[in-house]
């Protein structure tokens, strides 16, 4: 008796998971795998480093919203929902399963597509990083739209030597949307897992700001100095 | 075969549970949605607001909201709520010039009135925020108001059982920034003042209006004050932006510029519903006029040059009389039975 009944109930199971998965035989998932550096060391948030202009500072927060993935080759293939948030605190992000295949690259967007960007944020799923649950989640409440990139730390405007100067760039707004091209050859398996590597250079970022005269920006009040950095941080990916 | 019986059950049970598995876990927490039809009770020349397809109206959701609009928990000490600074006997604003927020900072925006919110298109000074729900948002993180990510504020809510259970019955989930942002806004979009002497006037009842207060109302009407051309309609706004002359230097707070970013409308800011103006004293997005009299002798000066000021602001010059007649009647823009109603009150301790 024990031994039918464990046999249906195993059927069973089988049956109910078969049903519930997606059919998705023939895809594998695509990671992104983003190496955080500076200068070609490893980044870390409270180090002094001096940029440039010759400017001492040091990041706290570096967090950057990317979307729109489409992965490059002869059948491209984009990612309808996937958003990210990178942050120096993670380095391998699940983009999404693709179809299994070869690929060329990857082009992806720094900020939120214009129709996400002015959504409810509270309708995305709530393990998403736009739901306000995200601990990274940064939207402007008075006006909105996301923070697409969020860089904030410490900074010597008076050359003492030391990081004593609150620095923030909040930047956003569709027009600030930009997209970055890696050309990177890589396959899927079907249920394989395949990984596109990109590096952040923050040295970068803050190159050719001085301080003393652009220490802040919500984007709004500012838009040449949100533009500059925002050109700064498309260079910045490689 | 009786052995069997209980075997049979098990399955079922685990055949009941794999299915429950394969379905959200909504459908089985929406067994307790209850949605009571919500009455406007609106007169004749006070249209149905609009509505949110993802928000409809509900007592459930309407008493919901009124709870959280008096729920402290929601700020990071916990000591305010949004009444702190939208005040029923003040038509929900605030006496003070710039309210106090967590810790006693203070903003930079004098708190303006909620009177027929529902019928708002944009909300803040400068129009920012699209809908009552989003506008939700805005104080919570607002470092000098609540200053709580609303995140957390869920997290508090979902430790208390009452709580679990009215969010529940109104939108058949847990606390989240979902629901919590709704039926704020299902209670804001219930204040609905109609039910001033000019509203009884309007409705026929030729002696809500005394002698004075029609004679108001016909200056307010007239090309010579023009203020009828931006306070127009049954809810004396036109929903626009207007440049008033209240500053010639904007560097403060530049208003609509802020978020549009054009030269054109630094200065421009929400032209505000004129109901319960009597009440809503201080005036002007940074409460610098301190009464009624103040605002017209504003309006009269023809206010201070400013390049993006509206050319429907050139001055004018009235009688103390007719000064007296236009203030009777803005005052008859009070509905007294709205500053008290029973509705608007936080309910009883549980
Ligand atoms: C610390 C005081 C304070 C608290 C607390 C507060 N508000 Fe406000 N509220 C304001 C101020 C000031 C403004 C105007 C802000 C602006 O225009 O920039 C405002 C604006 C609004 C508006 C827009 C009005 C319009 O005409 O555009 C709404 C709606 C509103 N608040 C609702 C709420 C709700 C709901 C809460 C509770 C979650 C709340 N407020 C908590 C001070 C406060
Ligand atoms: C060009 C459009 C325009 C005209 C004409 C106009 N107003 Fe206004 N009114 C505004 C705007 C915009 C504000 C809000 C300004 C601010 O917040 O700084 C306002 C604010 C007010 C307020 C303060 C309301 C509050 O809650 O703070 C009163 C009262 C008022 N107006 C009455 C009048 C009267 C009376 C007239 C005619 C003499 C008039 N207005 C003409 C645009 C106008």
């Amino acid at each position: 008796m024990r031994t039918i009944t464990a046999i249906i109930l195993l059927i069973a199971v089988a049956t109910m998971q078969w049903g519930c998965k997606k059919n998705n035989d023939n895809s594998g998932t695509l990671n992104l795998e983003v190496r955080h550096e500076f200068n070609g060391s490893p980044f870390a948030f409270g180090t002094n480093y001096t940029n440039n202009l010759g400017q001492i500072y040091q990041f706290n927060t570096a967090n950057i919203y990317l979307s729109g993935f489409t992965a490059k080759g002869s059948t491209p293939y984009t990612f309808e929902n996937t958003y990210l948030s990178i942050s120096p605190d993670a380095s391998t992000y699940t983009i999404d399963s693709i179809p299994a295949g070869d690929y060329t690259g990857l082009t992806f967007d720094i900020g939120i597509d214009s129709v996400a960007n002015h959504s409810d944020p509270t309708t995305f799923p709530a393990n998403s990083p736009l739901n306000p649950a995200h601990p990274r989640y940064q939207h402007w409440a008075w006006n909105t739209g996301y923070i697409f990139v969020k860089f904030e730390g410490d900074c010597d405007t008076s050359n003492t030597g030391i990081a004593g100067t609150a620095f923030f760039y909040h930047l956003g707004l569709d027009q600030l949307l930009r997209t970055v091209d890696i050309d990177q050859q890589f396959s899927v398996d079907p249920e394989g897992n395949a990984t596109v590597t990109v590096t952040i250079d923050y040295a970068k970022i803050l190159d050719d700001i001085d301080f003393r005269q652009e220490l802040s920006t919500h984007t709004m009040n500012n838009l040449p100095l949100a533009t500059k950095v925002m050109d700064e941080t498309v260079a910045a990916f490689e | 075969m009786r052995l069997l019986q209980p075997l049979s059950k098990g399955l079922a049970l685990a055949i009941i549970w794999l299915f429950a598995g394969c379905q959200s876990e909504k459908s089985v927490q929406e067994t307790t949605l209850t949605a009571t039809p919500y009455h406007w009770n609106l007169p004749d020349h006070f249209p149905e607001p609009e509505v949110p397809a993802d928000n409809a109206m509900t007592q459930e959701r309407v008493d919901l909201g009124r709870r959280l609009f008096y729920e402290p928990l929601l700020s990071l000490d916990s000591t305010i709520s949004c009444a702190n600074c939208h005040q029923l006997p003040f038509a929900f604003s605030d006496p003070d010039k710039v309210s106090a927020g967590v810790h006693g900072r203070r903003g930079f925006r004098n708190s303006p009135t909620l009177t027929n919110i529902a019928y708002n298109k944009h909300f803040f000074f400068d129009g920012g925020i699209p809908s009552l729900e989003l506008q939700v948002l805005a104080p919570l993180d607002n470092e000098d108001e609540m200053q709580l990510n609303i995140h957390q504020a869920a997290l508090r809510l979902r430790e208390d059982s009452t709580y679990l259970y009215l969010f529940q019955k109104a939108y058949g989930r847990q606390p989240d920034s979902y629901s919590i942002i709704r039926a704020l806004a299902a209670f804001e979009r219930t204040m609905i003042s109609a039910n001033s002497p000019y509203d009884r006037w309007v409705q026929g009842d030729s002696s809500a209006l005394s002698p004075a207060a029609q004679r108001g109302l016909q200056l307010f009407m007239s090309e010579k004050l023009q203020c009828s051309q931006c306070h127009s309609g049954f809810n004396f706004t036109n929903n626009g932006f207007a440049h008033n002359g209240l500053h010639s230097d904007y560097s403060d707070d530049p208003g609509r510029r802020r978020v549009t970013m054009k030269e054109s409308d630094i200065g421009k800011f929400k032209v505000p519903t004129l109901r319960n103006v009597e009440v809503s004293a201080p005036y002007m997005h940074d409460g610098s006029l301190p009464t009624l009299a103040s605002v017209i002798d504003h309006y009269a000066s023809g206010g201070q040059p400013h390049p993006n000021k509206s050319p429907l602001i050139t001055g004018f010059s009235l009688t103390d009389n007719e000064k007296a007649d236009l203030i009777a009647f803005l005052h008859s823009l009070t509905d007294r039975s709205f500053l008290s109603h029973p509705k608007y009150l936080p309910q009883q301790a549980r």
